[in-house]
């Protein structure tokens, strides 16, 4: 059993992540994986050429390490799986690959939606949306802070 | 250096975020041999440069050697401050 995190500067190739995640699984019976794109639009409807995703080595990394064990601890999962961007992401490229892998397909599923929730409040980024316009920070929304309390009673 | 001053050193402060927008990436800060908290640090950069008032005003955090601390905590020479915003999360 094993939860790993890691941040990429470079381009993210989901389907290399899960090709990588997908071999040797002999016990598992459900790999449920998500991809996390970029919008080219702002929820206010303003236009997103790219983003920048401003990191602290050593300190993001960690936070990305805490989420991923966190789901490991959490459910019956055996592997978990956090690829995330930092840096300039255009708009249409992966920002985040989550990946959960477990012997029945509901913890799988569980796991990975619980990694993305975690991951839209607790991952320590600060992000800038850019486009014509210029550039705005952004921080997590009340829709995302309520996404993280369905997690609290369960 | 004479000896007859207290030795200052200094920590590197680290800002990010729209904080490193304001401040730059990096400072080099003087720190006394024994340590200051990082309020006093926190008011030394207000104090010498006007956009660090607002820039490291309410809701910005800080961290010492990549630990989030409060303003209560001690920094010593050598050590490696941050201060931040609130985490957009990713």
């Amino acid at each position: 059993m094993a939860a790993s995190a890691r941040l990429e500067p470079g381009d993210l190739d989901p389907a290399a992540e899960l090709g990588r995640f997908l071999e040797g699984r002999g016990a598992d019976g459900a790999v449920v994986s998500f991809t996390g794109l970029v919008r080219s639009a702002s929820k206010a409807g303003e236009p997103v050429e790219r983003i920048e995703l401003d990191w602290y080595p050593g300190l993001t990394d960690r936070s990305l390490g805490e989420i991923a064990e966190d789901a490991l601890r959490r459910f019956g999962v055996s592997d978990v799986l956090v690829v995330h961007r930092c840096g300039t992401v255009r708009a249409g490229a992966p920002v985040v690959f989550a990946a959960a892998a477990a012997p029945h397909r509901r913890d799988a599923f569980l796991a990975a939606d619980y990694l993305m929730d975690r991951l839209k409040t607790d991952a320590a980024f600060w992000k800038r949306e850019d486009g014509p316009e210029g550039g705005r920070w952004i921080e997590p929304t009340e829709e995302d802070h309520r996404s993280l309390k369905r997690w609290e009673s369960t | 250096v004479d000896g007859s001053e207290r030795p200052l050193t200094t920590a590197r402060v680290l800002f990010f975020g729209r904080t490193a927008e304001r401040l730059g990436r990096a400072r080099e800060v003087a720190v006394p041999s024994e340590g200051c908290t990082l309020g006093e640090l926190r008011a030394r950069l207000v104090e010498a440069d006007a956009a660090a008032a607002e820039a490291l005003g309410a809701g910005v955090r800080a961290s010492v050697d990549r630990e989030i601390v409060g303003d209560e905590a001690v920094v010593r020479p050598g050590q490696e401050v941050a201060f931040f915003p609130l985490f957009s999360g990713g």
